[in-house]
């Protein structure tokens, strides 16, 4: 368990979950919104791995947290939404991938609803 | 449909031609690859409304004393904001947080939907069965600009198009000889700010489509009129001696569609000479009618006239109508009553009550409510909580904002917590509430695109859900 805690809080030592990750997620959520629009295959690819990778930290984040159980469960949600616009641009269904990120930025909101002010 | 620009050098010129005419309100040159922004488009599937008339209360009413009865509010006033409610809550301007403030209104459930509806607002009780609710609207942002820019453009900083403008950009205009997007701005104040022009603004979008301002009085367009010492023929004789000169130059260069352009703008700010002071001219409606409006009554008659204006630049093919609120007289400011609420909103509810009421029944009489939607919103509303004794602060956590006609199912949806504070249910966003009028008009809000600095923009940015429960 020790082991556990000293994965975690290195983990979240080396992630630091702050406005500036936030904004270049939004940027980022922003950006591929319009590649999936234009359906620039290699470049909404690169965003939705990146918003992958992101995601999974910020989900390991809370994880490792501890005490608060809603962020892990939108954290976990957006990544698996992040997940499957990746496989959605990967098939270039755009439609899908449009609808996918459409559900990814609810998501977001909720969880800012609750998060945002703490 | 899609609505792919690539912008071009050509484009800049073209807009920056577009943008030394805006005080005619009449387009400019276009370059070849931009369609004439007049033109007529088809919506991307059957259209529930063909214009809105958008009443923006500009300085945010407290509609906790206008639509959302409160009755814990009125027990726990004078106790101090519980930290039930207020938890998480960051408030940014200066007068904070004072003990919760209990509506002195009495209220009333009016019509077959039962809606609440305080004693300030007799009139427009009386049309509450035509009025979708919306109880549960939030926005984000402290102050009259960013909000206001967020409320009409979905973004929070200068540079965005307003709605009207993507709309006009969409759909075209359905009279040539009217802009399609029209702003009727009345009443005096400037306090409060995120009234001004920015709200109206194209932003990224060509200059054309930014709405265009009518004046109070019978020359709704600054330097439209024909000079006084032109006469109808000379200007007749000019105007075609323009015409066949630019054509003869026309002629040696059939793909430069930029001097084509310019000639039809001589001909539309020609035909809107006659059009414009014709679609503000009262003359021809009857006394009942301005009395419905409360045309000839002190406190209403500069409302109600921008109102009468508004029907009757929609049934003249105007798609979008931006009526902004100001102040009747130099007593209040605008809505912003951070103190002196009960003397601010009687005040500003009896400029707006009978005008608006009017105009609901006016449309419906017509016809023209079916296909015509009349939203009521502001930037946000006001906190359940006082400030300086005897007003309320701004409140982004939840308000209310209406709809009527155009397709809209009476009623209400969504509610803010038990005092008034935060919407929990039916959350409409200002991103869903202009993605729920866009649906309306015909258009998803996902599919309006334009290209600007290689990214495709779309109206309400990545947010915006269609608010369904709320559709016929």
């Amino acid at each position: 368990m020790l082991a556990g805690l000293l994965v975690a809080g290195a983990a979240s030592a080396a992630f630091s979950l702050d406005g500036d990750l936030m904004r270049g997620i939004e940027d980022t959520t922003k950006s591929l919104d319009s590649n999936v629009s234009l359906k620039n295959k290699e470049a909404a690819a690169a965003e939705a791995q990146q918003l992958v990778d992101w995601f999974a930290q910020v989900q390991g984040y809370y994880e490792a947290k501890g005490d608060a159980a809603d962020a892990v469960g939108f954290s976990r949600k957006t990544h698996a939404l992040a997940a499957e616009l990746r496989k959605a641009l990967a098939s270039e269904d755009y439609d899908a991938a449009s609808d996918t990120l459409g559900l990814l930025v609810r998501s977001c909101k909720a969880c800012h609803e609750v998060y945002k002010n703490k | 449909m899609s609505h792919h620009h690539h912008h071009s050098r050509r484009d800049f010129l073209g807009q920056l031609g577009a943008g030394a005419a805006l005080g005619l309100g009449i387009q400019s040159a276009w370059a070849s690859e931009l369609a004439d922004p007049q033109a007529p488009r088809e919506p991307h599937f059957p259209a529930k409304a063909k214009a809105v008339i958008w009443l923006h209360m500009a300085g945010a009413p407290s509609t906790l004393d206008l639509f959302d009865y409160k009755p814990d509010l009125i027990k726990l006033a004078g106790t101090p904001l519980p930290d039930s409610f207020g938890r998480n809550l960051k408030t940014a301007t200066d007068g904070g947080v004072g003990n919760l403030l209990a509506t002195k209104r009495t209220w009333k459930q009016h019509g077959e939907t039962g809606a609440w509806v305080s004693d300030l607002l007799p009139h427009l009780s009386k049309q509450v069965d035509q009025i979708a609710f919306l109880k549960g609207c939030k926005t984000e942002g402290s102050t009259h600009v960013i909000s206001s820019l967020k409320l009409h453009t979905a973004g929070l900083v200068p540079g965005r198009p307003a709605l009207g403008s993507w709309v006009q950009y969409a759909l075209g205009s359905s009279n040539p000889d009217l802009p399609a997007f029209v702003v009727l701005p009345t009443g005096k104040g400037a306090a409060g700010g995120g009234r001004g022009q920015v709200i109206w603004s194209s932003g990224f979008l060509p200059a054309a489509y930014q709405g265009t301002a009518f004046r109070q009085g019978d020359s709704p367009i600054l330097h439209l009129a024909r000079p006084a010492n032109l006469s109808e023929a000379e200007q007749r004789n000019t105007l075609a001696l323009l015409k066949s000169l630019n054509e003869h130059q026309s002629a040696g260069f059939p793909n430069d569609t930029e001097l084509q352009a310019r000639t039809r703008s001589y001909d539309l700010a020609f035909r809107m000479q006659s059009s414009a002071p014709e679609a503000v001219d009262m003359g021809k409606e009857t006394a009942a009618t301005k009395e419905l409006y409360g045309i000839g009554q002190k406190e209403t008659d500069e409302y109600g006239t921008a109102l009468l204006r508004a029907r009757r630049l929609v049934e003249r093919g105007v798609r979008f109508v931006h009526c902004i609120s100001g102040a009747p007289d130099n007593s209040v400011d605008s809505w912003d009553a951070h103190n002196g609420l009960e003397k601010n909103h009687g005040v500003m509810c009896k400029q707006v009550d009978k005008p608006v009421a009017g105009l609901l029944a006016d449309l419906k009489s017509r016809g023209l409510l079916e296909s015509t939607l009349v939203v009521w919103t502001s930037e946000f509303g006001r906190t359940p909580y006082g400030q300086s004794g005897d007003g309320r602060d701004h409140n982004p956590w939840g308000y209310t904002s209406w709809l009527a006609g155009g397709g809209i199912k009476p009623g209400t949806h969504g509610a803010t917590d038990e005092i008034g504070l935060r919407a929990v249910s039916g959350v409409v966003d200002t991103y869903d509430l202009q993605a729920t009028i866009l649906h309306q008009l015909g258009l998803d809000h996902k599919k309006i695109t334009f290209l600007y600095q290689g990214r495709s923009e779309k109206p309400t940015s990545v947010f915006g859900d269609v608010v369904k429960e709320i559709l016929v």
